[in-house]
């Protein structure tokens, strides 16, 4: 059998690249290759076999015409144009010799199966079905993460908008105001926040310490550092220096952007009109402890640069969390310093036994959480941490009814009650006696479980 | 008619702006209120660089759009600049693509020096397009794919850096850069197959994966094929997995008549696309090899 029989010619124009013109001819199909000779010399020009054929598409060309492209191996592309009767009919035809390449036999006898059965076809709408679904699904993905990422635009948005606001309180109040521009106009930010029983915050009031840590500072210029102390305090930041004396403190309000260089290096600043900012640069070892605490607190003004960076891409190596923090990064760090503690015990000796592969909490750590009573309830509790990279918690409790909170540690006021969790967290139900619960907590840092009788 | 009075309205008003940078530069002007010459002519070169665009002159409302930028550049307003070149990129690309991926690259510049990755992935993705249809210059757009990813990556986008990646995967398996194309796969596979949306997809990574390790080694495939399965178990019921356990059954007896029924089989519930066809194809040649090849070299 001759294999060089032509199956089909179809006259059309060919688009020679290094001339830059368009050569009428016509385009020849054999059951091996697809050949054009031009009209006028009768030259072949292009002559491949169909195997080498690596792509085969509709486009057009100036936008206008229509042309059918073959990108061939070693990637050459070859433009088709003018093509008669029609573009899709040749585009049909050159493609379903190039795909009997692969389905058919060589020399085989021909299909005999006949048409396809039923079940065929309706797996065949199925597979389609499925695939459609798939794409839908990668879509919807796409947009949820371009949404995720317009609200982080408005955020810093936010944030911006909250330093010119300050800024221009500031210049509205009259010059011959001697205090803060503050009080001039009461701040909208003195409403308690949502959701949040104003009592709750009373226990532990404005000025509690948060984390105290020594720290290496600078101020403005690098030239001058000396050694000192960061405190973080719920209403503020104060900068100690090494005698205890207060060099500055910054209003929680009055901030204006952290930048974090690095795990242990941080800088604050507020800005002013008409006077350089106030800046403050730090460097510690226990900073990794604070950043966390900072993210929650300033978590709009944080920023972290190009080493910090590093922190972030540690942190997206776990799929399962998704929030954006640092914090989680950092604790990480932290985790690697911490030492396991015993199971807690409550006051009454019924043992609690939390089922987890977690790092535990150092002790100052724990000194600092117990002292704490329960924003919710006001009962004795006990806070156990639960750090990022958490596999799913198995709380068992005996006899005593027991309240879960979850939260994040620095902001207990914020809590919300009975273990709904507050940032998209599975709800979990209030566990009675015996009962045991299931959650994966990659956003919480820190469980608080309240005695009730 | 209307359009070529629109272009000579165009032209007018570029000779205009023209003439006032000139003005501006004078040592007087430059002194009380350049910067205002400068602002006025920019918005000049914008209208009329709108006005070519009416009348479809492609060309010369990307260079009008370039002038503005330009002048943007000079008077400190970056984001004005970027989108101007951006714009001028978007006219040069129906005309000179050489010229629009310039513009682009310029828009790039700025934006990347902005901090805005985002943004700058997106024209690295609109150049790499316009590498991959107009100028055909498959290697660039590889590239420009793979900053874009990069960018998406840093940004924290990675369904749009993922999508950049398979793109590239799919062109360096067409280019017989298997190894490169291997790896992408692999990666994204095991990105996708944790997420509750995106794992139905990750059998299709896995199978492209495969695909291409079948290409240059069989023994390869066989070993992919079990850490797939074990990394993946819903790969195991996949009508893919089951196509390449054929496939590579019909190969290791070197048995081209298994091997096509099989795809055969596959294609007539889902047709295969071209990436597919051409791969299967490039295995299937590797069992005709000694008998058929003669066939083929004509």
């Amino acid at each position: 059998m001759s294999r060089d029989i032509c199956i089909h010619a179809w006259p059309c124009t060919y688009y020679l690249e290094p001339e830059r013109r368009w050569v009428a001819g016509q385009l020849s199909l054999t059951l091996p290759s697809l050949r054009f000779m031009t009209d006028s010399t009768g030259e072949i020009l292009v002559s491949f076999p169909l195997s080498s054929i690596v792509e085969i598409k509709k486009e057009t060309s100036h936008f206008i015409f229509s042309s059918i492209t073959i990108l061939e191996k070693g990637h050459a592309k070859h433009w088709f144009s003018s093509l008669r009767p029609s573009r899709n009919v040749v585009f049909s035809i050159i493609e379903h010799f190039w795909r009997e390449l692969l389905l058919s036999q060589p020399g085989a006898v021909a299909d005999v199966s006949g048409p396809r059965t039923r079940g065929k076809e309706l797996t065949g709408l199925m597979a389609g079905s499925q695939k459609r679904l798939e794409d839908t699904a990668r879509v919807l993905h796409h947009q949820g993460q371009q949404l995720d990422s317009v609200m982080r635009g408005l955020d810093k948005m936010e944030s911006d908008l909250e330093v010119a606001d300050r800024l221009l309180t500031e210049l509205e109040s009259p010059a011959w105001w001697p205090f803060s521009s503050k009080l001039w106009k009461t701040p909208p930010e003195t409403k308690p926040r949502e959701g949040v029983p104003v009592t709750s915050c009373e226990p532990f009031g404005k000025e509690r310490i948060l984390i105290k840590i020594p720290a290496i500072i600078s101020h403005r210029t690098e030239s001058h550092v000396k050694p000192g102390r960061l405190t973080v305090l719920v209403s503020g930041l104060e900068i100690h220096d090494s005698s205890s004396l207060l060099m500055h403190r910054f209003e929680r309000e009055d901030v204006d952007d952290i930048k974090v260089y690095s795990p242990y290096e941080i800088s604050i600043r507020q800005r002013f009109i008409g006077k350089p900012d106030m800046a403050y640069r730090l460097i510690s070892a226990k900073m990794p402890e604070v950043i966390p605490i900072l993210e929650v607190q300033f978590s709009k003004k944080m920023e972290l640069l190009e080493d910090a960076l590093v922190l972030r891409s540690t942190r997206t190596s776990s799929p399962a969390e998704k929030s954006c923090s640092v914090w989680h990064a950092a604790s990480g760090l932290m985790g690697r310093t911490l030492h396991h503690e015993p199971p807690i015990v409550d006051q009454e000796g019924t043992a609690l036994h939390l089922q987890t592969s977690l790092p535990a909490l150092s002790e100052a750590d724990t000194q600092e959480l117990t002292q704490v009573r329960c924003p919710q309830c006001h009962a004795s509790q006990r806070c156990v941490p639960v750090f990022p990279q958490a596999a799913p918690l198995t709380l068992l409790t005996t006899n005593k009814l027991w309240v879960v909170h979850i939260g994040l540690a620095p902001r207990r006021s914020c809590w919300p009650p009975l273990g709904c969790c507050r940032e998209g967290g599975r709800a979990v139900s209030v566990p009675g006696p015996h009962t045991s619960w299931n959650t994966t907590c990659t956003t919480f840092r820190h469980i608080c479980i309240c005695m009730h009788t | 008619m209307d359009n070529a009075g629109k272009e000579r309205e165009a032209v007018q008003l570029m000779a205009e702006a023209e003439k006032r940078v000139k003005a501006s530069h004078s040592f007087l002007r430059g002194l009380f209120g350049g910067n205002t010459r400068i602002e006025e002519a920019c918005e000049m070169y914008t209208r009329a660089a709108n006005m070519f665009k009416m009348a479809k002159n492609w060309s010369a409302a990307g260079n009008a759009f370039c002038q503005a930028a330009k002048l943007h550049m000079q008077l400190q307003s970056k984001h004005d600049s970027a989108t101007s070149f951006v714009d001028a990129g978007n006219a040069y690309k129906k005309a000179d693509p050489q010229e629009a991926i310039n513009c682009l690259n310029a828009a790039i510049d700025i934006y990347t020096d902005m901090g805005r990755f985002t943004i700058a992935a997106k024209h690295h993705i609109t150049i790499a397009e316009i590498y991959e249809t107009e100028l055909v210059d498959i290697e660039k757009a590889i590239a420009h794919y793979e900053q874009s990813a990069d960018y998406y990556k840093g940004e924290e986008s990675n369904s749009s850096a993922n999508k950049c990646l398979l793109k590239v995967a799919a062109y360096a398996a067409q280019l017989e850069q298997y190894q490169k194309a291997i790896e992408i796969y692999e990666q994204v596979g095991a990105n996708t197959m944790d997420n509750p949306l995106l794992k139905y997809s990750a059998k299709d990574y896995f199978f492209k994966a495969a695909l291409c390790h079948f290409i240059v080694d069989e023994l390869n495939a066989k070993l992919a094929l079990e850490k797939y399965e074990e990394m993946f178990p819903a790969f195991t019921d996949s009508r893919e997995c089951k196509l390449l356990k054929k496939l590579l059954e019909a190969h290791e007896e070197q048995n081209s008549e298994a091997y096509t029924e099989a795809v055969k089989e596959f294609d007539s519930i889902s047709r295969l696309d071209q990436w597919l066809t051409t791969m299967l194809l490039r295995i299937k040649k590797s069992i005709q090899g000694d008998g058929e090849g003669d066939g083929d070299l004509k």
